[in-house]
């Protein structure tokens, strides 16, 4: 091997990483389908340390716009936004980065020597995780609503159902069917995370920000905030069993094949939520909440190795491309890999060093992004709402891009006006697709036997114990959500519209999807009637409305619930004329719906023009 | 006289002059013609090829290397290759197949979209079946391994066979459609998981959760043949298959002797076609023409043999008239090669599900 070429490949990898890890939207697997021609260049193992090295700090820079512009570049990112962002609004950002840097460079070097220490037991660790034990761990995943749910349980889980049913939309993982795509083909590929990042978050948190009165200008010298930076590495320090913790839980999400590494960063923050002590309430800029899921964001690269370089068996889309350019390169993949073990040990001392060399970077960086997250917060808004929208769409540059973050974004001003935490929604969402995929290739392959399988018992079993060690979320001087009744109404009306899809056009999946939409339902129902009178807002004029359109919606799907609502509206106010209209209106929809109940219709596609076409049945 | 010399030399000159007239206009005439000859049909227009492929997968490296030997093949052309991967392939064909003819519109597919549109039918904004094919390139061809312990005998009777239980990505997949067609055509007895990526399936493989796989047979899995925890026991093509596997069975070796002829050809040549190459419907018939010529030449040339092998590719090409012809007959309405696959394969889900014992009289 020639140490000269490798320690370019290794040098150029981490500065290319570095710098597009800060680009939003670009992400892992963009950036290294970017840059595998310039790899490729190589024509030995240099070409694998070029990529490892790159994708080793994508993660390290990428937290810089998550927590100073509250701007997730990757899905992984996520979680770190939940506190990264609010520390660098209040004015902590230096330190904040400086504790996300220890936090990410200690968990790449922990995860890159567990790589190197398991590569005898590669095999071992990956076979004995399959879809049962994924079904478990994204199940715990769920379950960890309790705890970063600022806005209490019930309405935690409501978010996350609804993120779930979101997951839902596009090609049933068994039969690929479409499902809930409305007739848009450019649903069958499923809502991008980068839309419901934009739309739901960065859209309604900067909105907030902007009206909030103006903050002077906070700048200070480069000195200061590179002395805050240390004194940020130096706080994460005093959190050596979280970052090892952390580390743990992104080995372990990295070796198993199929299941995201924004699980290991969600599963991090939870732990960190539940056991590890805070001054400041979580979610309102705790600092173990940036240093565990940065620790187990980068310890997981260690862990993805593994199942890739020593079985063949790349553990997420980015390490398949890894895959290939290495085979390309002629480098031995697999068992063959035994035969150059050296291999192996250079591509794990590559992480490790690439995470070392990214702390210079990090500190030539960071006077200028502490900067401009410190300036006026409408300028911080603008470019974050730019970059999120741009991202989003850059990502699907289509017209039904727009239309569903005009959505998201509306319902996040809802969320966020109601005050409830939209942190469960985008678990929900997370998870949904992993849960789903678990349950059927765990209900196909093993049924009820999979309650045979002792790592599966013994996950669910840890999984539960957790739960109920779970310590009381505390949220000292967080303001009390609010339940209006429309926010409530449309929300049921979404549930109960998805259950009513689901029982007439009979979906692939169909108990899962009833399961989360029922239970959406009657949670959403057990808020609305325990609304706390000094906060709840009036119901509408009328209490017809709200039941018809519930009934409405159950029968014939929401687009069909509000038209019977604003027919039944127009009933009882509207003049003679408008009155008789819609009673026909209604008359024909009642008549049709009958029909097609009692099967008088020839088929389904009979009343196709008017509500099955809307809700693509 | 001089007179008359005059006039004659007047008249040579007219006669001259209106000769060279002619001339001229026949010389425009005839280089018009040349000219409109000349450029050809590849170099008028832009070729995009797009693919939805995995970046560096099989259809994006047949798209980009295609598109390279392409360029140098018709020498001012420009072709470019668009991996279009977000925006899922039931969007990218759309766009596809209802694009106009100012460039000429190419996109790379795999088989399992063939499968995709014989379940989906009219939910598919395309039709195949009308996409004029360029050719087809192979590195998909599918075969049949089994893990360690799993006895193997294909001339014992299905019921004395083991089930094997193989995970497929879904209900609309060429993995899918190949195991509910092999129960159909052979006395194996197969019953397909669905809903797997391939790397959840390699694990759970290697686990023993699993006591068969299919795999297309490229490079990447030669490594679980070399391990010794897969044996290859099946190739489902006719096609070129790597060193590696070729103490396989083919599978004109193993099919019941009542099975039809048809649909095991049927199978094969699915297995063969593996990537499809096709064009826009409006692609003008002179841009047809000199496309396939080009694939068949381009197919032949050891250059572009040889980059393929390069990035682990096994190339058995077919013409595009091949496939035009396969395409309309298995998806064209109420073909009778159509209905055959569907009964093959409805009855093949059968006996997965334990309820037909065979699928022919």
């Amino acid at each position: 091997m020639d140490w000269v070429s490798l320690l370019i490949a290794l040098c150029s990898g981490t500065a290319l990483g570095f710098v597009l890890g800060l680009v939003p939207g670009l992400g892992g697997k963009t950036s290294i389908i970017l840059t595998t021609p310039l790899a490729l260049l190589w024509d030995g193992p240099e070409a694998g340390v070029f990529l490892i090295a790159l994708h080793s700090v994508i993660h390290t820079s990428s937290s810089i716009p998550a927590i100073a512009f509250g701007v997730p570049v990757t899905s992984a990112d996520l979680a770190t936004v939940q506190d990264g962002f609010p520390l660098a609004r209040a004015g902590r950002a230096s330190e904040a980065l400086g504790a996300s840097l220890s936090a990410s460079a200690l968990g790449g070097v922990i995860g890159a020597l567990a790589f190197l220490a398991l590569i005898p037991f590669s095999r071992l660790l990956v076979t004995q995780f399959g879809p049962p034990e994924f079904l478990a761990f994204a199940c715990i995943g769920v379950s960890l609503v309790a705890t970063i749910s600022e806005s209490g349980l019930r309405r935690g889980l409501i978010l996350c159902a609804l993120g779930m049913l979101i997951s839902m939309i596009g090609i049933h993982p068994t039969t690929s069917e479409p499902r809930f795509t409305f007739g848009l083909y450019d649903l069958w590929q499923g809502v991008p995370v980068q839309v419901i990042v934009a739309g739901m978050f960065v859209v309604p948190e900067m909105l907030t920000i902007m009206n909030r009165p103006a903050r002077p200008v906070e700048l200070a010298s480069a000195s200061y905030h590179l002395s805050g930076v240390v004194q940020g590495m130096l706080a994460a320090l005093r959190f050596k069993l979280l970052i090892l913790r952390s580390s743990f839980y992104g080995i372990l999400i990295g070796i198993l094949p199929g299941v995201g590494s924004s699980v290991a960063c969600w599963w991090s923050y939870a732990y960190a939520a539940r056991n590890v002590k805070s001054d400041v309430p979580y979610g309102e800029g705790a600092l173990p909440g940036v240093i565990a899921p940065e620790a187990a964001n980068n310890a997981k690269e260690g862990g993805a190795l593994l199942p890739t370089l020593l079985l063949g068996i790349p553990g997420s889309s980015v390490m398949a491309i890894i895959l290939v350019a290495l085979l390309t390169v002629g480098v031995p993949i697999g068992p063959q890999m035994a035969t150059r073990p050296e291999l192996a040990y250079v591509l794990g001392a590559t992480i490790v060093a690439a995470n070392f060399l990214a702390v210079p970077l990090f500190f030539a960086i960071i006077p200028f992004i502490t900067r401009i997250s410190l300036a006026q917060a409408q300028y911080v808004a603008i470019i974050a709402i730019a970059v999120a929208l741009g991202s989003a769409i850059g990502k699907t540059p289509v017209l039904t891009t727009y239309f569903l973050l005009a959505v998201a974004a509306l319902a996040g001003i809802a969320f966020e006006q109601a005050r409830w935490s939209r942190a469960p929604l985008l678990l929900g969402f997370v998870l949904g697709s992993l849960v789903e995929r678990s349950y059927y290739q765990t209900e196909q392959i093993w049924g009820w036997t999979v309650f045979a399988r002792p790592l599966f018992v013994l996950i669910v079993a840890a999984g539960i114990l957790g739960l109920l060690r779970t310590r009381k979320f505390q949220q000292p001087g967080r303001e009390a959500t609010l339940d209006p009744s429309w926010m409530l109404f449309g929300l049921l009306a979404v549930f109960i519209s998805v259950s009513a899809y689901a029982v007439l056009s009979r979906p692939g999946g169909l108990p899962l999807v009833l399961v989360i939409s029922l239970g959406g339902a009657a949670l959403t129902l057990a808020v609305l009637l325990n609304r706390s009178c000094s906060v709840a807002i009036a119901w509408p004029r009328s209490t017809l409305g709200p039941i018809l359109l519930l009934a409405g919606s159950f029968l014939l799907g929401l687009p069909m619930g509000i038209a019977v609502y604003f027919l039944s509206t127009l009933i009882a106010r509207g003049t003679t004329a408008a009155k008789a209209a819609a009673i026909s209106v209604l008359t024909f929809i009642l008549v049709a719906l009958v029909s097609v109940w009692i099967g008088s219709f020839p088929s389904r596609e009979a009343l196709g023009l008017i509500a099955w076409k809307l809700l693509d049945y | 006289m001089v007179k008359k010399i005059y006039f004659a030399l007047e008249s040579c000159a007219s006669a001259c002059l209106i000769a060279v007239f002619a001339l001229t206009l026949l010389a425009v005439e005839y280089s018009s013609e040349a000219w409109a000859q000349e450029p050809a049909p590849l170099t008028q227009k832009a070729i995009r090829i797009f693919t939805t492929g995995t970046p560096g997968g099989a259809s994006d490296q047949f798209a980009r290397v295609f598109a390279k030997a392409l360029e140098q093949d018709q020498p001012g052309a420009s072709v470019t290759v668009q991996n279009l991967r977000s925006k899922g392939n039931v969007v990218v064909i759309k766009d596809v197949f209802e694009s106009g003819s100012r460039e000429i519109n190419l996109t790379v597919i795999s088989a399992g979209v063939i499968f995709d549109q014989l379940s989906k039918g009219d939910k598919l904004p395309f039709d195949l079946s009308k996409m004029p094919a360029v050719g087809s390139f192979t590195s998909s061809n599918f075969l049949l391994g089994v893990g360690r312990g799993t006895e193997w005998d294909f001339k014992k009777p299905r019921a004395a066979q083991p089930q094997l239980k193989i995970a497929v990505h879904y209900r609309s997949a060429s993995d899918y459609f190949f195991a509910v067609l092999l129960n159909a055509i052979t006395n194996l007895n197969i019953l397909p998981a669905e809903g797997f990526e391939t790397d959840v399936m390699k694990t759970m493989f290697l686990a023993g959760d699993l006591n068969a796989i299919m795999l297309s047979g490229t490079d990447p899995e030669s490594g679980l043949v070399e391990s010794g925890d897969m044996k290859p026991v099946l190739l489902i093509g006719a096609a070129e298959y790597p060193k590696l596997f070729s103490n396989a069975a083919r599978l004109t070796d193993v099919v019941d002797p009542r099975a039809d002829q048809e649909l095991v050809k049927t199978v094969q040549q699915v297995s063969d076609f593996g990537r499809l190459l096709l064009a826009a419907p409006k692609t003008s018939p002179e841009a047809l023409v000199a496309l396939r010529a080009a694939f068949l030449r381009i197919s032949a040339d050891p250059v572009y043999r040889s980059e393929l092998e390069a990035s682990g590719l096994v190339s058995s090409p077919r013409p595009g008239e091949q496939v035009d012809v396969f395409l309309k007959q298995l998806l064209g309405e109420g073909t009778s090669l159509r209905m055959k696959i569907t009964a093959a394969m409805e009855c093949g889900r059968n006996i997965a599900d334990g309820g037909a014992a065979q699928c022919f009289n």
